[in-house]
């Protein structure tokens, strides 16, 4: 989508892990609203067929930082670079248009039409004015066969369909712009063990896409089951990188910002048995 | 290549047409069919209880009394794919009515200037009560509910002193009770027949192509000639009397239309969306606002068109000319239909098959001699059915593909 120029001043900063320039870079990036600041210089990239795990505590700034990136908040400064070129998203429109999928927790699918029309809700193909029922279906399909996708039927209503299989179809709509990068709010939020591995593998096959993958998380196995890297925030600022499979005591302490609590003790306890 | 190639679920496995047909009904996919059985049913009951109910004379007679309330009910229908409710339409129809009497017996305005009007005023109403539902957030039950009592105050307004006016040698009356001769009324219905199986067939054969499953040769066979075999049915025993009516025609047009732009437009789907989860489909990139604003407008359309016709046929313009209880039947008969009161589910049929099971109930009571009241508990009756099971085949949706 956005014409690709190499940038040196991206070679620099270029993560290491990904062996090309970022999807996604912020750079100090700041957002306000009144009295709260709620980020604060915040630095964060996401490399192609990279999955970067956004994990924090309620308040620590996900929400708001997802938001920025989906272009629903405009950050006051900062710089916001995807695949090498700055931006300034004022609307989600813009977000889109640049490459940025959202999938939202609560998820935006109409539980009364079938897989099809949520897939194309809105940007329905026509032919001469009528909707074209069959090249849609055929699409929906091939989608959901590249995604590996269960889903018994592309004509049931979403009423029908699992937790899972609504997660998937909610992530197959995103990809349907082409996006370069897929960010995921609590895609495992509510869902059965099964339909949580249904949705990791979903998140596997993105990455073998080439894309890069925004999970945000409460749910640490979730995370280091996927991530390549999880980015802790705390209080609105950057609170550490860490690998993907990097141990559970450490990225809670990072989160609470405490070294002594009950899953640490705990940690610290199984290591003594060792 | 086959449909089973297409199954990406080890669980799913491939059916037959029973088996479809059990899984449907399983899943609450019912569609049409609760209402086509209770029609079956209405018409056998009847029609031992009394030979004359699917006589010539009859069926002309209840097709254009069904017509009216199909038309005010195809406009509920619209209301209703939103989730919403519009309780003044029957009171709007009468307003236009009396508007269209006025103009035309009181002031010698030009025919086709009035209905012009009265159609107008349907469009305006529908789009301020829409703009007050849609844009200052009042709820659509409050909105027209003030409607109902405006609209019922301002009928009496139009008319002055004079509360009855009789619509009889003007060109309503001439419109309502044109007959169409036989021979048109057959084309009419082989276009129908040859549009429908046109439809189907070409849809089948480029799904074939896509290699998506398509319907058997012989499932496209059955619909093509069970649906010939019913209008030309209607047809030969309408037209051993008068024939086909004009206000049945204009309901079928009206309903043909509808259901094209519900299932086959941008537009339509834009309905369902917003009737099924308005924030997914504002996030989707609708325009929610301006889908609730027209559909109330169609509705006002389809409620001063209700008004001409029931005026028309009843050579009454005055203010008994329409009631609570076509506003009631009305909605009814989109329910009955299959239009589900939560919004997002139904279709155009639905309005015009649940207002034949109210018009046919009515009627064959009246024939067996029963009065109003029977009428009314016996279409509760249908009604409350209705609504159980379109509430049960909700529940049954929700236990599909759960692993």
């Amino acid at each position: 989508m956005t014409p690709e120029t190499p940038d040196p001043a991206t070679e620099a900063t270029r993560t290491p892990g990904s062996d090309s320039e970022p999807v996604l870079e912020l750079r100090g990036i700041n957002k306000r609203f009144g009295a709260v600041q709620a980020l604060t210089d915040i630095h964060l990239s996401v490399g192609r067929g990279e999955v970067v795990g956004l994990v924090g505590d309620n308040g620590a700034g996900k929400s708001t930082l997802i938001k920025v990136i989906a272009g629903v908040h405009a950050a006051d400064d900062g710089e916001l670079i995807m695949n090498g070129t700055a931006q300034r998203f004022s609307s989600p429109k813009d977000a889109q248009k640049a490459g940025v999928a959202t999938v939202f927790q609560d998820l935006s699918l109409c539980e009364n039409l079938d897989v099809v029309a949520n897939l194309f809700l809105g940007h329905e193909k026509t032919r001469g004015g009528v909707l074209d029922e069959v090249t849609m279906e055929a699409k929906s399909w091939e989608l959901l066969r590249s995604l590996s996708a269960k889903i018994p039927s592309v004509r049931v209503p979403i009423a029908a369909l699992s937790g899972g299989q609504r997660q998937t179809v909610a992530i197959a709509r995103s990809l349907l712009g082409e996006p370069s990068l897929v960010m995921l709010d609590e895609p495992t939020a509510a869902l059965g063990v099964a339909q949580t591995a249904e949705v990791l593998n979903l998140i596997e096959r993105l990455k073998e896409r080439d894309l890069g993958v925004l999970l945000v998380s409460h749910n640490m196995a979730d995370v280091q089951a996927v991530c390549d890297r999880v980015h802790v925030l705390r209080l609105g600022k950057d609170a550490g990188d860490f690998p993907g499979d990097e141990r559970t005591d450490v990225l809670v302490a990072a989160i609470t910002g405490a070294s002594d609590n009950v899953v640490t003790k705990r940690a610290a306890r199984r290591g003594e048995r060792r | 290549m086959t449909r089973n190639s297409f199954i990406t679920d080890e669980r799913i496995s491939s059916e037959g047409v029973i088996g479809t047909f059990v899984r449907r009904v399983k899943e609450g996919q019912l569609g049409s069919f609760p209402v086509i059985l209770a029609l079956i049913v209405i018409v056998i009951v009847f029609q031992s209880a009394d030979s004359n109910f699917i006589s010539p004379a009859n069926l002309v007679n209840l097709s254009t009394q069904v017509a009216f309330l199909a038309i005010l009910a195809l406009g509920i229908n619209l209301i209703l794919l939103l989730g919403e409710i519009d309780l003044s339409l029957a009171q709007l129809g009468g307003l236009a009515a009396s508007l269209l009497g006025v103009l035309v017996v009181r002031q010698g305005v030009p025919p086709a200037l009035a209905l012009v009007i009265m159609l107008l005023l349907g469009l305006v109403v529908g789009a301020i009560q829409g703009w007050f539902f849609a844009v200052v957030g009042i709820p659509a039950f409050v909105v027209t509910l003030a409607g109902l009592l405006a609209f019922t105050g301002l009928t009496l307004t139009t008319l002055g002193t004079q509360k009855n006016l009789s619509m009889s040698d003007t060109f309503a009356f001439d419109f309502a009770s044109f007959y169409f001769p036989a021979i048109w009324a057959y084309i009419f219905g082989a276009v129908a027949i040859i549009g429908f199986g046109g439809g189907i067939i070409y849809s089948k054969l480029r799904r074939h192509r896509e290699g998506l499953s398509a319907p058997s040769w012989t499932s496209v066979i059955v619909r093509i000639v069970l649906l010939a075999a019913i209008v030309f049915g209607f047809l030969i025993l309408v037209n051993q009397d008068f024939g086909l009516a004009m206000p049945f025609f204009l309901m079928i047009v009206i309903a043909i239309i509808i259901d094209l732009v519900l299932r086959k437009t941008r537009y339509g789907r834009s309905i369902y969306a917003v009737g099924g989860k308005v924030e997914a489909a504002r996030r989707a990139g609708i325009r929610v606002t301006w889908v609730r604003i027209s559909v109330f407008m169609a509705a006002g359309v389809l409620a001063a068109l209700f008004g001409f016709i029931k005026t028309g046929v009843t050579t009454n313009a005055g203010s008994t000319l329409v009631s609570t209880q076509d506003l009631l039947n009305a909605i009814a008969a989109a329910v009955i239909g299959g239009t589900s009161l939560f919004g997002g589910r139904g279709t155009a049929w639905a309005a015009v098959l649940g207002a034949l099971v109210v018009g046919a109930i009515n009627n064959g009571l009246y024939l067996i001699g029963f009065n109003s009241d029977a009428q009314q508990i016996i279409t509760a009756l249908v009604l409350l059915t209705a609504v159980v099971i379109d509430a049960l085949s909700r529940r049954g949706q929700r236990y599909v593909g759960r692993g």
